[in-house]
């Protein structure tokens, strides 16, 4: 007899929780691709995607302090990245101001792989690796603060550290050549 | 009312609870895996204490765990360490229902003490891991269940069969969202389908030095196809499924569906683009994190006959 009472209570809640997922995982674009929609489409079609933006809000309100508690979400980018401009990260260090910069590591390089397991674990390169369009993330200055402790901690001649990372282009097919521009250099001294 | 009362039925529906409690294995192992490997590494402190100590910057938004217990490189152990512990207890069966809400509150805090280091699969487990926690995915293989047993309360052999219907309609989305959410050109006929090229080429992701990538095309766009109709595809899973447990009904689309195995191909397709990211990717737990919930995409029966297949074979006298 509970089980038949429970039973349309439960088919509702799930029901609820399928509605409230699915608005949530919207594919409404980030605050951050507004300019491109902005771009692409028309101005009428940007305001009525504002409007079902700002409706989809108000509806999710009640839950949205589920959503930061359990820091869950359902808008799923997985390995959405596909540009052909990426990067390559490398340490250095020096002992001394006038000193020549020396490689300890630089990712996917076996003969400069300094602290390499841990620097490539994936919490770790999430850090470190950069938005393909919005450049570093918050925890990439925490990062190079933290790794240049490290090197220089191992060496005790080295005076400075400096994490940047060298712009590399994709070939069309695979593949890639360095182009030897450097980017979002942060120098950190003993 | 017809549709409602469906509803209600579909959710009410009962079955063996192997496909939950492989679930609930596969998933705490995964977290309790990528937690040691931390340990391991001995970097807890350096992903989740505050600056200059670690990379723990979101500290400053003060979740749970700062306001209890401050931004310190202790609370970073702390909250290792329970998670290590309600993981563990996952995969074993041990207070299943709060060791689950326990592990999926502490990677939320983890998180949010290290926003760049939350990855889309730590966020897969969480939901994961609270529906686990409102199912009864120990009623097998569990410390909980041993207990039960022992009491003279045993759980029963079937069990609400909703939550493994909504963990599949979780990994339907996922994959289906992961591909509308694919919008860079590269996925697609315009961009000549280089993405997964562009990603083995990658150093920052990829395995191995890039110089094979460009001497096996285009079998990496081949792949870039394959994975987004995979993803896009996602939904017609559901539709199978139904086929499958409605063979008896006519339709010439059923029946073709039903004659080539189309759920298994689809299956099949998954596994074998998890183990490819796995060789050649890395993406730390993600393709195991995902594979983990590959169980319940089968049907009960079909978990039955694979478990007898399996005893035959292991314990051949018994059976």
């Amino acid at each position: 007899m509970t089980r038949m009472r429970w039973a349309p209570i439960r088919a509702g809640l799930i029901a609820l929780a399928i509605i409230v997922s699915l608005l949530e995982g919207c594919p409404v674009p980030a605050r951050s691709e507004r300019p491109i929609m902005e771009r692409r489409l028309p101005h009428g079609a940007v305001r009525a995607v504002d409007e079902m933006d700002k409706v989809r809000g108000e509806l999710l309100r009640p839950f949205s302090k589920l959503f930061a508690i359990t820091r869950v979400h359902q808008r799923w980018k997985l390995f959405a990245g596909a540009s052909r401009k990426r990067y390559r990260m490398r340490i250095e260090a020096r002992a001394g101001d006038s000193a020549e910069w020396q490689l300890v590591y630089r990712v996917l390089d076996d003969d400069h792989d300094f602290m390499a397991g841990a620097i490539e674990y994936r919490r770790m390169r999430g850090a470190w690796n950069p938005h393909s369009t919005r450049g570093p993330r918050g925890g990439y200055g925490p990062f190079v603060k933290w790794v240049a402790q490290r090197v220089l901690e191992s060496n005790p001649a080295f005076t400075e550290v400096r994490v940047q990372h060298e712009r590399i282009l994709i070939g069309p097919h695979g593949g890639y050549r360095a182009t030897g521009e450097m980017l979002y250099p942060i120098v950190v001294k003993r | 009312m017809r549709v409602w009362r469906w509803w209600v039925e579909l959710w009410d529906r009962r079955e063996p609870p192997t496909a939950l409690a492989l679930v609930r294995i596969f998933v705490g192992l995964c977290v309790l895996g990528d937690l040691l490997e931390v340990g391991r590494m001995g970097i807890v402190e350096a992903l989740w204490a505050p600056p200059p100590e670690g990379m723990g910057h979101g500290a400053s938004a003060d979740p749970w765990a700062v306001q209890w217990l401050g931004a310190s490189g202790e609370t970073a152990r702390l909250l290792w360490w329970i998670g290590v512990a309600s993981s563990a207890a996952l995969v074993v069966g041990l207070g299943t229902r709060v060791a689950a809400i326990v592990m999926m509150l502490v990677s939320a805090q983890l998180g949010m003490l290290a926003p760049d280091s939350d990855r889309g699969i730590d966020v897969a487990l969480r939901v994961v891991a609270l529906v686990l926690a409102f199912s009864h995915c120990h009623a097998r293989w569990s410390v909980d269940a041993w207990i039960r047993r022992r009491i003279g309360r045993p759980f029963p052999e079937l069990v609400a069969a909703w939550p493994r219907y909504l963990l599949f309609a979780q990994v339907v989305w996922i994959y289906f969202s992961g591909g509308h959410n694919k919008s860079e050109p590269e996925w697609y006929p315009v961009g000549r389908f280089a993405a997964l090229a562009n990603s083995l080429s990658d150093p920052h992701f990829a395995r191995f030095s890039s110089d094979w990538v460009p001497m096996v095309w285009p079998l990496p766009a081949i792949a870039t196809a394959t994975t987004i109709l995979f993803e896009w595809g996602a939904p017609f899973l559901l539709l199978f499924m139904w086929f499958e447990t409605t063979a008896e009904r006519p339709g010439r689309i059923r029946h073709w569906c039903n004659r080539w195995h189309a759920r298994w191909i689809w299956i099949a397709i998954g596994v074998f683009f998890h183990i490819g990211i796995a060789m050649f990717l890395r993406l730390g737990i993600f393709p195991w994190g995902m594979l983990a919930t590959y169980p319940v995409l089968l049907r009960s029966e079909e978990l039955v006959r694979i478990e007898a297949w399996v005893r035959q074979r292991v314990y051949p006298r018994r059976s």
